[in-house]
């Protein structure tokens, strides 16, 4: 019997049955957008309800942050014609996540570009460049002072302003998840890889890799399944903005989607993409907005100020760090074989 | 009394020696170890998984609307109906953890498989 025992023990450790990790990922489309949770946990019943967790929660948010769904708050308060709404309470913190951000960049990312955006009609058949009589009509109503935040989730919109929360949305889903992700039982959720659209959050420990780090690779925007640089991260966010994926052609110039809210253009500052890296998603959704529109040097200037980990990488293939970069990952430059130049 | 491993023990030793070797080339296999796969999802249906060798070369027609070219090991969004074309933009995909999506069309082609230089990529 004895003997027997010690086989079976000698055959577990063999097999390292022991501390094998589960995994479990849900692939969904929410937010316009698809979109990946994968879980890791001591089973994979419970990896499974986390990730489903995770699901439902930007399931859940998603009608809280849409100003296109008819039954949304968003869409009523854009409706109201400067009344006073009451809306939900996540409705609630992420206008105010965005007006913070708004301020602090001082209006560089600014949640007030709605008429600006539907005029220039990005990733629909209208896509084209506007008269600039339109574009000055859609500029006068832009500007995130106009958002009157009264408390017990009353908001008001003055000076025609509309509201639009897709610059922050995802980082906002994405810090709700990592929330719940850390209210799991016990060993169900020791680690996560939440891909919301662009936006990565690295959550806990990746049980694929020593060191329990997960490398996120920084997109080339020549070529966006491959990268140029990776950030080895942990309990951290990801987030790009850049020019390459969203943008139409008109006589042979390229406009892409993040408009300068000074001139009602699509941020002309020689930059193709900005990566930041933060523990908090929502403020790295805004800040690379807000960077991209910035350009490089007031970028730099205003993360040296900060202490803001980025990624600048411009259009002569120049790819810039920022100081607090260092702190925030293991950061390791690859592009050189693709012609990019490490402008440390 | 003195305790001397017998003839038999070696037996069960080597039986367990084996079988642990063989069980653990399975679970290596099952968990992808060393190599790649696309699948190809639809409305959050799996419709294709191939495994990507040297010799992989198959063209995925969804009725027209989305056409997925693996080959060798790679697998890439050759065309797509829809309006952005931000999915054949993409490019082509190698590792696991690359992603190309038709949003228009809830296309997902992504590559899974072995833990490679990266786990995501974010653009």
């Amino acid at each position: 019997m004895k003997r027997v025992l010690a086989a079976f023990l000698l055959f577990l450790g063999l097999t390292g049955c022991a501390g094998r990790q589960a995994s479990y990922t849900a692939d969904f489309f929410a937010m316009d957008t698809f979109m990946s949770v994968s879980v890791y946990g001591s089973d994979e019943d419970s990896a499974q309800q986390a990730a489903v967790a995770c699901e439902q929660e930007v399931n859940t948010l998603e009608p809280a942050l849409s100003r296109t769904r008819e039954d949304s708050d968003l869409y009523r308060l854009n409706h109201a014609e400067g009344a006073v709404c009451e809306v939900s309470e996540d409705t609630y913190a992420a206008i105010e996540a965005a007006v913070q951000y708004a301020a602090f960049t001082e209006g560089a990312f600014d949640p007030t570009m709605a008429p600006l955006t539907d005029l220039w009609g990005i990733n629909t058949e209208n896509a084209h460049v506007p008269a600039q009589a339109e574009i000055d009509e859609a500029l006068s109503h832009v500007g995130y002072e106009n958002i009157q935040l009264l408390g017990d989730n009353q908001v008001q919109l003055l000076g025609g302003a509309q509201l639009d929360l897709g610059g922050i949305g995802k980082g906002f889903a994405t810090d709700a998840v990592f929330t719940l992700l850390t209210q799991q039982p016990e060993g169900a959720a020791t680690g996560a890889l939440v891909q919301l659209g662009g936006n990565i959050g690295a959550f806990g420990e990746n049980p694929a890799r020593d060191g329990g780090n997960w490398v996120v690779g920084v997109a080339d925007p020549d070529n966006n399944a491959e990268f140029v640089a990776t950030a080895e991260v942990r309990d951290a966010s990801v987030v790009t903005s850049g020019d390459y994926e969203r943008y139409f052609e008109q006589d042979g110039k390229r406009y892409h989607h993040i408009f300068d809210p000074k001139t009602g253009y699509p941020a002309d500052t020689g930059l193709r993409s900005v990566t930041v890296i933060d523990e908090n998603s929502t403020r790295a959704d805004a800040l690379t907005t807000a960077l991209f529109v910035m350009g490089l040097d007031d970028g730099l200037a205003f993360c040296a100020e900060n202490n803001i980990a980025a990624v600048f990488i411009t259009s002569d293939k120049q790819i810039y760090t920022t100081d607090a970069v260092a702190s925030a990952c293991t950061y390791t430059f690859l592009g050189e074989e693709k012609g990019y130049t490490d402008a440390q | 009394m003195r305790s001397r491993l017998k003839w038999g023990d070696f037996v069960i030793i080597g039986a367990v020696l084996a079988l642990a070797a063989a069980l653990t080339a399975v679970l290596a296999a099952g968990t992808q170890g060393g190599r790649l796969y696309a699948e190809v999802w639809q409305d959050n249906v799996l419709v294709e998984r191939v495994a990507l060798t040297d010799a992989t070369d198959r063209t995925i027609d969804l009725d027209g609307h989305n056409v997925i070219v693996l080959s060798g090991k790679s697998a890439r969004m050759e065309s797509a109906d829809c309006r952005d074309q931000v999915c054949v933009r993409t490019g082509t995909l190698t590792r696991a953890g690359q992603v190309a999506v038709c949003l228009p069309n809830r296309v997902v082609l992504k590559i899974v498989g072995e833990t490679g230089e990266i786990d995501a990529i974010v653009s």
